[in-house]
């Protein structure tokens, strides 16, 4: 027996290696990067202490940032979650076609974010983008959809919802499919309309999936990045970035790697204490049957 | 269902081998000059076909960073493959386009250079701790005045080869300003110019056809605050870093005014560069400020029928000096601690001959200043800068490096760019003031830092 | 009553038949419309930029026919290729070799590893750019596939051990002890025993971590500078790049569609198995 614990310890070992050296370890090494003032490639740099943890404070861009990262975080997966929702009951039905818009509705995540962003770049352009294109076909004056930072959040939420909308169809699909039927039937032989079949038959039941979409989309929509870089550019005027965006600019553009380093870590705690305790309040609540 | 899998993916894996294989001994076609060049030397372990004589350098490899691309991009690597021809070595150029500037900030990160890369302007502001010094270099002599006041350092140490100078000023659509009724050989100074605007604007054009960047607040201020004659001079209180910033103030007025009146595009705060010069180059806007011929180069690319003229940057008082700013153009360095030394020097010689500087700067829209190249410059920068001389005659311009390399500390570049941004998305009174304050706080903190190193 | 229960449930089917299809239609127009512009794109010339929305004036093919010719595209390709490969090859077998050890040794450690696990999926890539890369330049792994796919598999660990860990707690340890008795060691008992329970999740994260390495873009794009490293992502986005303010719309959608192609093909061909395995394994 012993033998075979000590197989176990050994099987786990190739992950932590791994673990350690491409994700602990740079960890710390942005840690420690925090703590100095350095403009990412001089090879010298200068302590600051616990200075730059103490500037994002007063940094307006930095809560600018946070705010649109929890619009991204949240407005993702309120969108994504009840959209997929209603995709899922609409595609429970059987109807013809019915696997291919299945096919289709799930194919935008096939395709990376990036490419997703720069794409719909020419869609909201201002001029000749094609939502603006089709507003004039019906003799719609253009809009500038990017005009304001918030107009470009709102815009970059919707879009990136949209392409991973597929990911919570599936998941609520199968968790709708997993409830068995005598239940809902059930619910109706005692006169349940389908909307008081649903709240308290199927919604109970269908936690174990809206755990794992919530909490899938919270992650991905606090850390996106490669969708703004496509189709906002942090813009107008920075007033879009998010978390993320706004780190690698500091780094890059403003060559401030330190203060950069600073918000990474403190980002990485954001995220978590966010999703920490809403997957806890959904694990509670999850029903057995 | 794996075995599904497994099936389509060798079959990709198969097809793309073949295709590949297929393509690579063939030649390319001319979409990109690239291709062509890191083509023959990714080959590697086969015979190349590009040692005709035996040079002294055959076997040994370089690489080559820069940031052009497309038809630039075609020019250098002729260059390279003449280089490659006359010494037997191979030259990797590595194009960076848009992604240089963060490319080479993480390999400097980690002290892993390009043997040879270009420095656009930055070789004693960021690139200088890894370049190696060149001033006991050949062609160090064949440099212009002009030039040596752009490329040497305090100490007399010069870290990069300059092939040309980018001239910096006004950039004029004669097409539209035709239409409108502007001469602009008759603007001289700020107010003229804000006229000129206001014509442009009533015959139904774009007057300043910008994209918001920090040339817009730093390569025109020196008219307002630096030079003889404007309305501040205070060159002296800059350099020692006591400078208070309020003879800035009225500089940020005259944009809000400009901004106000609607002499900028709706969107500049989301244009992208194509969008740029795919308007100025189709005649929508009719100036375009604090800027360099490189751009109409890559206008004319777009529509060869476009006129244009070079005009210097105007003063703010009446008799006041106008500028010409002079900044690195086609310029290259070489990495500090590059193990082919030897080569890399022979790389930068070959480009200070006036035959390859000059076919070089004919493609980036840059002037010579190679007194050897100087002689047999007839490239459109050179004509449209000259243009410029003779029709201005008798008015006293001001040829200096551009402003904030010389009067302000260093990694006030990006700052100048965020400003731009926060002025065009605020620009009455309270935005205009805080711009000001945003400027000189991190002109304060910038300086304190420069001091310390 | 069970004949009016059917009659009612056969006109509601009736009734709302015809506006399904309609919310269908309407859901496949928004759908398929970015897949439409950048189709209808490749095929304009430069100068035809003008609508995105109808169709081109010309039909034009050269677009195409550069980006076949173009050795940075199937250099792209193959990089890509490998680069996919050696990860989820690598993340699926630490992954589950590592879930497998964690599971069954159930002490205090392992738990402790598996939050751990979960907490590294929260942090931002971006945040470990700059520590990751110095340590990759020190080991000569910066610009270097393999690197690069070690890099990746790490990254996906978490997600995928905390699947595999999921499931293998669902398969009773009774299986293992029979194989025990058999006389398996530990690794046959898992290639041979547990493996082949976990297929619908091994799938699932085969397909998720080869499409998750196809479209990676952040770590590569700082990582492999050398361009004939590029990943197909990075040609496409350099085709977007305007360099000069001089850019080839047509041309980098026409790449864009044949660097999404394989995807494409391969997500239709295997969907039904994509889109089930996601099914199976997000049900406990």
């Amino acid at each position: 027996m012993r033998k075979r614990r000590r197989r176990y310890i050994y099987m786990t070992i190739p992950a932590i290696v791994l673990l350690l050296a491409f994700i602990l370890l740079p960890l710390i090494n942005a840690v420690n990067i925090s703590f100095y003032r350095w403009n990412g490639y001089s090879q010298s740099r200068h302590w600051k202490g616990i200075e730059n943890y103490t500037k994002l404070f007063r940094d307006k861009l930095f809560w600018r940032s946070l705010a649109n990262t929890l619009i991204y975080g949240f407005g993702s997966t309120l969108i994504q979650n009840i959209g997929g929702l209603m995709a899922a009951i609409f595609l429970n039905k059987k109807f013809k076609g019915r696997n291919a818009l299945r096919t289709i509705l799930y194919m935008p995540i096939m395709i990376s974010p990036f490419i997703m962003g720069q794409i719909m770049y020419y869609f909201v352009q201002y001029q000749g983008g094609v939502f603006n294109e089709l507003l004039s076909m019906f003799h719609i004056k253009s809009i500038y959809w990017m005009k304001s930072g918030f107009s470009s959040t709102i815009m970059v939420t919707l879009i990136n919802s949209w392409q991973y909308m597929g990911l919570c169809m599936i998941i609520y699909l199968a968790g709708l499919q997993n409830i068995p039927m005598m239940y809902r039937e059930a619910a109706r032989l005692d006169g349940a309309g389908k909307f008081a079949e649903f709240k308290h038959i199927v919604l109970p039941l269908l936690i174990p999936s809206i755990t794992t979409a919530v909490v899938t989309n919270l992650i991905g929509g606090l850390k996106l990045y490669d969708v703004i870089v496509a189709l906002s550019g942090g813009g107008p005027n920075r007033q879009s970035m998010s978390l993320s965006y706004y780190i690698q600019l500091l780094y890059f553009n403003d060559e401030k790697a330190g203060y950069a380093s600073a918000i990474g870590i403190v980002t990485f705690f954001v995220i978590m204490v966010i999703t920490l305790p809403i997957n806890a309040w959904l694990r509670k609540r999850e029903v057995e049957y | 269902m794996k075995k599904k899998i497994v099936l389509a993916l060798s079959s990709i894996l198969l097809l793309s081998l073949a295709a590949c294989s297929g393509v690579t001994t063939g030649t390319d076609d001319e979409q990109q000059g690239s291709d062509s060049a890191s083509e023959s030397t990714s080959d590697s372990g086969s015979s190349s076909d590009d040692t005709s004589a035996g040079g002294e350098f055959s076997g040994q490899t370089i690489e080559i960073a820069v940031t052009y691309t497309g038809s630039q991009a075609k020019a250098f690597n002729k260059l390279a493959d003449k280089f490659m021809k006359e010494t037997g070595c191979k030259v990797n150029v590595s194009e960076y386009g848009d992604d240089y500037e963060s490319t080479m900030k993480t390999r400097m990160a980690s002290n892993e250079l390009p043997d040879v890369f270009q420095t656009h302007g930055w070789s004693i502001l960021r690139y200088k701790e890894y370049l190696k010094d060149l001033r006991d270099e050949d062609w160090v002599d064949d440099y212009d005045e002009s030039a040596l006041g752009v490329i040497q350092d305090d100490d007399g140490g010069i870290y990069a080869l300059m092939t040309s100078e980018l001239v910096n000023g006004t950039l004029v659509n004669t097409d539209v300003c035709e239409k409108a009724g502007v001469d602009p050989y008759s603007l001289h100074t700020w107010d003229d110019f804000t006229a000129a605007c206001e014509k442009v604007k009533e015959a139904g054009f774009v007057p300043i056809g910008s994209i918001s960047n920090p040339g817009l607040l730093a390569n025109i201020a020196g008219t307002w605050v630096s030079y003889e004659g404007e309305q501040a001079e205070d060159s002296d209180a800059m350099l020692d870093g006591t400078w208070d910033w309020k003879g800035y103030k009225p500089l940020l007025d005259q944009y809000a005014d400009w901004i106000d009146a609607g002499y900028f595009y709706d969107d500049i705060l989301t244009m992208k560069d194509a969008d740029l010069s795919e308007r100025f180059a189709s005649g929508k806007a009719a100036f375009n400020i604090g800027n360099d011929p490189a751009f109409l180069v890559s206008c004319l690319e777009l529509n060869p029928d476009a006129n244009f003229v070079f005009l210097p940057t105007f003063a703010s008082k009446e008799g006041g000096k106008e500028f010409v700013g002079i900044g690195e153009g086609g310029t290259f360095g070489i990495f500090k601690d590059t193990k082919k030394e030897e080569l890399s020097e022979a790389f930068l010689a070959f480009m200070a001959e006036p035959e390859n500087a000059l076919a070089l700067n004919d493609a980036i829209g840059g002037v010579s200043c190679l007194k050897s190249s100087m002689e047999q410059d007839d490239s459109y920068a050179l004509k449209v800068f000259n243009e410029m001389k003779d029709k201005y005659g008798d008015t006293d311009i001001l040829y200096e490096n551009l402003w904030d390399r010389q009067y302000m500390p260093s990694g006030m570049w990006p700052i100048f760019g965020n400003a731009v941004d926060m002025l065009f998305d605020d620009y009455s009174e309270k935005g205009v003031n805080a711009c000001l304050d945003y400027l000189k706080e991190n002109y304060d903190d910038l300086y304190e830092i420069s001091k310390e190193e | 009553m069970d004949k009016t229960k059917v009659q009612t449930k056969g006109t509601l089917f009736k009734e709302t038949k015809w506006w399904y299809y309609l919310v269908a239609i309407l859901l496949v127009v928004i759908y398929l419309l970015p897949i439409y512009v950048l189709i209808n794109l490749s095929f304009r010339t430069i100068q035809d930029i003008g609508s995105k929305v109808r169709l081109p004036e010309i039909m034009n093919l050269g677009n195409y026919i550069s980006v076949f010719k173009s050795s940075a595209v199937w250099r792209g390709f193959i990089n890509t290729v490998i680069l996919m490969v050696e990860t989820v090859v690598l993340e699926i077998l630490v992954s589950a070799l590592g879930a497998y050890g964690l599971v069954r040794s159930s002490n205090r450690l392992s738990e402790m590893i598996r939050t751990l696990n979960m907490g590294i999926m929260m942090i931002p890539g971006v945040a470990l750019l700059v520590g990751t890369y110095s340590l990759m330049v020190k080991f000569n792994m910066a610009n270097t596939l393999w690197g690069l796919a070690l890099l990746s598999a790490a990254g996906g660990i978490p997600a995928t051990m905390f699947m595999y860990a999921n499931f293998v707690s669902s398969i009773p340890v009774a299986l293992d002890e029979a194989a025990m008795i058999d006389g398996a060691g530990v690794l046959r008992t898992f290639f041979q025993i547990i493996m082949p329970q976990l297929k619908a999740v091994t799938v699932t994260r085969i397909i998720m971590s080869a499409t998750g390495s196809w479209n990676n873009y952040l770590m590569p794009m700082y990582l492999l500078q050398d361009k004939t490293k590029h990943t197909i992502i990075l040609t496409i986005k350099e085709a977007f790049n305007t360099g000069n303010g001089v850019g080839d719309l047509p041309k980098a959608c026409a790449t864009c569609v044949v660097g999404l192609l394989p995807i494409i093909v391969l997500y239709l061909f295997l969907q039904r198995y994509i889109i089930e395995g996601q099914i199976d394994s997000s049900v406990k």
